[in-house]
């Protein structure tokens, strides 16, 4: 009898096959933003004049992480979708559930390779607009300084860009944990759903309270990075920032009880 | 090595109220085809989920390979193939399918591969969701078979499956797996089909075992005997499955000694008109028809 080698990554390979068309579509898109930038900057030059005044408000540097998160919240969603629980909506989980591996086997693999596609095209997403904000920089002779000001404070650009790629992993991590979560939760397609339910019912719910009682602050879907960071940042030293650290740090573990809820809901269910 | 190839002990599978599985016992030697009988929703594919560690019982005790599929089941599947829903990834190929099943296990053959696409004329290259049932079933069975398992578990193998199909499966099955002395455990209704190909039989109904044979010993005890008379006692007899009476005759059904219960019938005067052999349908319409309360689990071998 002919053997074939074993512990060969066929699972990440499947989910690589239900995910690629919506992780093309995402770089596409990236590349398309990135095309637009080349032939702004350097066909139409039209920086070249832009007014200084008028660069310095071009972005509000701060927020910058807030306006990517409605795109990044859609994609991780969609990416949420998949793996074992898609599975289950697609062909129940018998056929799955019946190879030889425990059920935490699928879902970590899912969720890691699903957060690493997310935490690439966020990465590149910020490289891109990393690249459009060198220019400015440059095209503004060097009013900066070759730093970014936030919040009276003087930061490179690569921490900038590092920051939101923070940020937005941890956000995106969230809504795909809880769509994945959810997914398995239901047992259909129709998880996906309660993911997207959950969310806004959360934003809706923090902006009652906003509205009835002010003094009660729910934590924010997305983690405002550069108040956390750079408010605190100590100017003489330059010491790591630990407040923020601490807050990435809690995000992140959040996140990890998504994998970890779903694996012992599902080694505690029955598969039909 | 164990005897057992499956072995149960009063397992129980409630769904809230439904009992779906109450108290199975049940003992399937290795190297047999044990059919597992029974009518929809009797319990089988319960059972056979319990078997795969896919649900948990209840209650009881479930051995599978020695192992227990609650707390060994990775080994278990391992070396047992199980079919259950004959649901894969519809958007795979036949191709990518073996693909992606062949990194689970470390017996994959690929030879059996190459002979079961020559065999069943799997068309490899088109979509599962595009195949036909018959296909579908067989790309199913491919799997199964070339993942070199000690013990196949199939859940209603030939189910919507056309007289061909369902031959050349069979053949396959019996000619190539169960004759290497593994084990195939299949459930299913179509009776004929049993008969044809194991060699021990389980009935199940309402969740319970109602008999448990070699195919050969309820072939062979297993009778329907038609009297004339009157007043006859029966009260020595427990081997009577069944009674009824129209007019002046009497049809009892026995599970065995069907020579000694005509005897003792003729011995009231009574008239045996013929004793008649039973095949597996009219065994099983009579062991499942009755009732529970008539019937209890027979060991006849």
């Amino acid at each position: 009898m002919k053997l074939s080698g074993r512990g060969k990554p066929m699972y990440m390979w499947k989910y690589w096959r239900e995910t690629r068309l919506v992780f093309g579509i995402s770089l596409f898109i990236i590349a398309l933003l990135f095309g637009h930038f080349l032939k702004s900057n350097f066909l139409n030059n039209n920086l070249a004049s832009y007014p200084r005044e008028a660069i310095a408000h071009l972005f509000d540097l701060p927020t910058f992480p807030f306006f990517q998160a409605a795109p990044i919240a859609f994609f991780s969603w969609i990416m949420g979708s998949f793996g074992v629980g898609g599975t289950f909506g697609e062909i129940g989980g018998s056929y799955l559930f019946s190879r030889p591996r425990g059920r935490g086997y699928f879902i970590w693999r899912d969720w890691g390779f699903g957060m690493a596609q997310l935490s690439l095209v966020i990465l590149l997403l910020n490289l891109v607009f990393g690249f459009q904000i060198h220019h400015w920089i440059v095209s503004a002779e060097d009013r900066f300084h070759g730093s970014l000001v936030l919040l009276g404070r003087s930061v490179t650009l690569s921490t900038f860009v590092c920051l939101n790629t923070i940020a937005e992993s941890l956000f995106a991590g969230l809504v795909f944990g809880l769509t994945y979560f959810s997914m398995i939760i239901v047992r259909s397609t129709r998880g996906i759903i309660l993911g997207a339910g959950v969310l806004l019912g959360y934003v809706v719910l923090n902006i009652i309270i906003r509205s009835f009682w002010p003094s009660i602050h729910l934590p924010s879907l997305l983690l405002d990075v550069h108040q956390q960071f750079i408010s605190s940042l100590p100017l003489a030293t330059g010491h790591a920032n630990v407040s923020f650290a601490v807050s990435a740090a809690t995000r992140f573990v959040v996140l990890l009880l998504f994998p970890i809820a779903a694996q012992i809901l599902l080694q505690q269910r029955d598969i039909a | 090595m164990n005897e057992l190839a499956i072995e149960t002990q009063s397992v129980h599978k409630h769904f809230g109220a439904l009992c779906a599985v109450d108290g199975l016992d049940l003992r399937v030697p290795s190297g047999s085809i044990y059919g597992f009988l029974g009518r929809n929703g009797a319990g089988k594919t319960t059972t056979i989920r319990m078997l795969a560690g896919l649900a948990r019982s209840t209650g009881g005790r479930l051995r599978v390979l020695d192992l227990d599929p609650r707390t060994d089941r990775v080994r278990l599947l391992e070396r047992t193939g199980f079919v259950i829903d004959k649901a894969l990834f519809p958007w795979m190929t036949g191709h990518e399918l073996v693909y992606f099943n062949r990194g689970f296990f470390s017996r994959w053959s690929n030879t059996l591969v190459d002979k079961y696409i020559n065999l069943f004329e799997i068309p490899m290259d088109r979509r599962f969701k595009k195949l036909s049932t018959g296909n579908q079933t067989k790309l199913c069975m491919l799997l199964a078979l070339s993942q070199g398992a000690e013990l196949l578990v199939l859940d209603e193998p030939t189910a919507g499956l056309d007289p061909v199909v369902t031959d050349q499966l069979l053949r396959v099955l019996v000619d190539d797996f169960a004759n290497g002395g593994r084990t195939l455990f299949l459930s299913s209704h179509h009776l004929s089909e049993v008969e044809r190909v194991c060699d021990w039989v389980g009935i199940i109904d309402r969740g319970k075992l109602l008999l448990e044979a070699k195919l050969d010993d309820v072939r062979a005890n297993f009778r329907r005997i038609r009297v004339v008379g009157e007043n006859l006692t029966l009260a020595a007899h427990v081997d009577v499955l069944s009674s009824k009476t129209e007019g002046n005759t009497t049809e009892y059904i026995v599970k065995s000694n069907s020579d000694g219960f005509a005897a003792h019938l003729r011995s009231q005067g009574a008239t045996v008109l013929d004793v008649s052999p039973m095949n597996l349908r009219e065994i099983f319409l009579e062991v499942v028809g009755k009732g529970e309360a008539n019937v209890h689990v027979e060991i006849l071998a």
